[in-house]
């Protein structure tokens, strides 16, 4: 009798152990992620879904640049980079990332790749983000983290199994798809002033202005970090841009009394990062054409394709840089027209909105 | 940990396995029951460690209480220790459970702002709370003997019952533990115990959490239900219900069973029941066998023993009800529940106490079941409004289209993301009949799966066949279909309680 239940239990996890091995044996072979090899002979690089794909295109595909930011970075489109700059291009996109997920990202591209090009698309906010990067706490974690036993939640998985490949087989061979928007998703959004009026509400009251020299020590520290990653690297240029911010934004920085320590943080990183060869900064915070028409934006800072399209061209002109010589006017500037938006323009948007 | 995470399946259970039988192999006895518990505390604490802060205080609390009332005896002295074991026990789980929900309470009744705490409920407490008051109450009663440290915290944490029942006697366990016949590898036991597991994992992951996707969008959606898509969502959640609570059940017997060590049997075709008594038999059997010889015995013996023949009518009418209500307030700190205690006591009492005795028949069944799904609805509502909502809608005529949309919900199964992608670019119109033929296929399954039978029965079939190579190919295929379903599953809805 016992040989009854031995041979179930052998015929149950031979049957098993193989179906296991077929899936995983797929989803390696296809691998959607890019975890294991680079693209496939014959398909495309189908790239749609940043937090698992990142690692993997910055680990296996042949690069020599790299555009780093946040979902704001998105809609780049990486053929505009190669007719404008010569290179070879892919995004290392960690939505709302902190700094240090950029430079671990960097860090990551370095291990594999020589870098000619950095485009690093800085935000501001993120450089008062902890220090530690986000990656552990994240779904994600298995794809960064280097640990090859929990790849198993990759290679043991329906959704890739089902989603995925089946995605990348459509958009290689099937559906039109181009590999230079990779993660863009302006096709899929609306921007108007009407969208972006929906999404912001304005505070009633005006806080008291922060002092410049409050600036969270975080800033500090991770400017440190930004600092010792370009020094270490002076064969690569850095372009350090800062994206057009809605007025709206900007709005809400002056309401809550935060906008000078903003601008100090810039004025901070202008002043400290120009000073390496290898450094180009842009900023196009003061861009009024950009600012200010809401009709760009489908919320506070996620502003269109057009807009994406024009800055690397500018960037590409060397239209937009910021110096020394120049930041403090320009972020004065900003300061201005932030300070009449709030304290007049707004009314036209929202009438009843406090502007004393 | 969760049974159905990749972590339990291929490293937690392996290594669990491997030691307790090597450790058993070389006639370490003692050293393989402190490696259980080692491991069983390693489970309990793998997503919150400061969580074994609190169980090794209750087993620590109950165990010196256990001491007491073997070494410290005066007049009363059982009495004594059973009080302060029951106030401990209860003090703790209150504490945990209905803090905030009394505070609620009161600052709705009396117009008060006290703050609340947001307590988070430790894992398993009302299990783990419920095992050890059995316990505490079989030694006052002088039915349990006090048994050692080590033997008792295994009693407690053994792992496959700790966070979500089946809750066991430690008449059950003990004596298990102490046969060190049990204590060498059994292919026997070893095979039903990976039937079980297998059936009991995809009962849960393929079944409860692809329902769950209907069931989850339908009280989200509450305000826009219409009686149909209402009573459907109410459908749905009793399925749900089941194949994730039973589907748990199985797998902790199973693990049981792989470690020779028979735990109770949860669940028996509760959907087959022709009355709501019957179906409680059937229901988480553990805990109505707690409530029963811990609250209904005592209280239907004071009830018996009263002179007053219209007082012990009373008396034992409402023992049921009480027993109900009690346990709607265990399953969870909110209104809901104890409605939905209140409605279950007052079915059984009705069942009970009623002077036609019907026979079984589809009218019975249709009944109990139609009342069950009613009863669901009540259960699965989070707030008072929900439920109010949901009633409406189910006893409310009115029709439109939200049980499409509702069954829209099934386009985020990996299993029909082809079809949708195919049909939202060839021929979208298509797509709510693509979506309403998996509900309808789903509905049939579920339903074929409850007519048939239960996990166990399967078992004692298949043993009696000599476990045919279609069934054990097909087990292996859906075991394997749920292990790679494992990455987008909801955690079990038994949880929370």
């Amino acid at each position: 009798m016992t040989e009854t239940y031995i041979s179930f239990l052998k015929r149950f996890f031979l049957i098993l152990g193989i179906f296991l091995l077929l899936v995983m044996a797929v989803i390696v072979t296809f691998d959607p992620f890019y975890h294991y090899h680079g693209v496939n002979g014959n398909m495309k690089a189908v790239l749609e879904d940043r937090d698992y794909e990142v690692a993997g295109t910055l680990d296996h595909f042949e690069y020599d640049a790299v555009i780093l930011g946040s979902s704001t970075a998105e809609n780049y489109n990486t053929g505009q980079f190669r007719d404008r700059f010569g290179t070879v291009t892919v995004k290392a996109i960690r939505a709302s990332g902190s700094n240090t997920d950029m430079l671990y990202y960097l860090d990551r591209a370095y291990k594999n790749r020589n870098l000619q090009k950095v485009f690093y698309f800085l935000e501001i906010v993120s450089m008062e983000e902890p220090l530690e990067t986000t990656f552990s706490q994240s779904d994600t974690d298995f794809i960064t983290n280097g640990n090859p036993f929990d790849d198993i939640r990759y290679v043991l998985n329906k959704d890739v199994l089902l989603k995925k490949i089946p995605l990348q087989i459509a958009c290689s061979w099937f559906l039109p798809y181009d590999e230079e928007e990779a993660y863009a998703w302006y096709q899929t959004k609306t921007f108007s002033r009407e969208e972006i009026l929906k999404r912001y509400y304005p505070r009633d009251d005006f806080q008291e202005m922060k002092a410049e020299r409050d600036v969270c020590g975080l800033f500090y520290e991770n400017a440190a970090l930004l600092e010792e990653k370009i020094s270490g690297h002076p064969e690569t240029e850095f372009y350090i841009v800062f994206s057009p911010i809605s007025i709206l934004w900007w709005d809400n920085a002056y309401r809550d009394g935060t906008i000078r320590q903003k601008l100090y943080e810039i004025f901070c990183l202008v002043e400290r990062l120009s000073q390496y060869e290898n450094v180009r900064m842009f900023c196009y915070l003061d861009r009024e054409e950009y600012v200010t028409d809401l009709d760009q934006y489908m919320d506070t800072v996620h502003f269109s394709n057009q807009v994406s399209r024009e800055i690397c061209d500018r960037l590409a002109s060397g239209d937009g840089r910021i110096n020394p010589e120049n930041v403090k006017e320009r972020l004065e500037n900003l300061y201005g027209m932030a300070e009449a938006f709030s304290r007049e323009g707004i009314r036209e948007y929202y009438p009843e909105c406090t502007v004393e | 940990m969760l049974f159905n995470s990749q972590i339990f399946l291929f490293l937690f259970l392996p290594l669990t396995l491997a030691g307790w039988y090597a450790l058993n192999h070389f006639r370490q006895y003692s050293p393989a029951t402190v490696f259980l518990i080692g491991m069983s505390l390693w489970f309990y604490g793998y997503y919150n460690p400061s969580y074994l802060v609190i169980i090794i205080c209750s087993m620590a609390g109950n165990y010196l209480i256990s001491l007491a009332m073997e070494k410290l005896r005066f007049r009363n002295s059982g009495r004594v220790w059973l009080m302060l074991g029951l106030a401990m026990n209860v003090g703790i789980l209150g504490y945990y459970k209905y803090y905030d929900f009394l505070i609620e309470s009161i600052n709705a009744v009396f117009g008060q702002s006290y703050a609340l705490r947001h307590i988070i409920l430790p894992l398993g407490i009302s299990f783990f709370t419920l095992q050890q008051i059995s316990y505490i109450i079989d030694r006052s009663w002088g039915t349990a003997p006090h048994y050692g440290l080590a033997e008792y915290m295994c009693f407690v944490t053994f792992f496959p019952q700790l966070i979500a029942g089946p809750i066991v006697l430690h008449s059950e366990l003990i004596p298990q533990l102490r046969d060190k016949s049990r204590r060498c590898f059994s292919a026997e036991d070893f095979a039903d115990g990976v039937i079980l597991f297998s059936l009991g994992l995809i009962k849960k992951v393929l079944l409860a959490d692809t329902l769950a996707l209907f069931v989850n969008d339908g009280f989200q959606k509450v305000y826009y239900q219409d009686t149909v898509s209402a009573w459907l969502t109410a459908l749905c959640y009793t399925f749900e219900l089941y194949f994730d609570f039973s589907g748990y059940c199985d797998m902790a017997v199973g693990i049981g069973k792989m470690f020779r060590l028979e735990l109770p049997v949860n669940f028996k075709s509760p959907y087959k029941s022709h009355s709501v008594s019957e179906y409680w038999q059937r229901w988480h059997y553990t805990l109505t066998r707690f409530w029963q010889a811990y609250i209904y015995n005592p209280l239907a013996l004071f009830g018996m023993r009263r002179k007053n023949k219209r007082v012990k009518q009373v008396w034992l009418t409402m023992s049921p009800v009480i027993v109900l209500l009690v346990s709607g307030i265990w399953h969870g700190a909110g209104w809901t529940f104890v409605v939905w205690g209140l409605l279950e006591g007052v079915a059984v009492a009705w069942a009970q106490r009623k002077h036609l005795k019907l026979k079984k028949s589809f009218f019975t069944w249709s009944c109990t079941f139609l009342f069950t799904v009613f009863a669901a609805a009540v259960f699965r509502s989070e707030s008072w409004d929900v439920m109010i909502r949901m009633l409406r809608a189910m006893f409310t005529p009115s029709l439109s289209k939200i049980t499409l949309e509702l069954a829209g919900a099934f386009s985020r199964l990996p299993e029909a993301y082809v079809a949708t992608k195919y049909l939202e670019m060839t021929a979208p119109g298509l797509l709510n009949t693509l979506f309403m033929l998996i509900f309808t296929v789903l509905l049939t399954v579920a339903a074929v799966i409850l007519h048939g039978k239960n996990s166990h029965e399967i078992l004692a079939a298949q043993k009696e066949k000599g476990y045919t190579l279609p069934f054990t190919a097909g087990l292996a295929l859906a075991t394997g279909w749920a292990v790679i379903s494992l990455t987008q599953i909801s955690t079990f809805l038994y949880f929370n309680f």
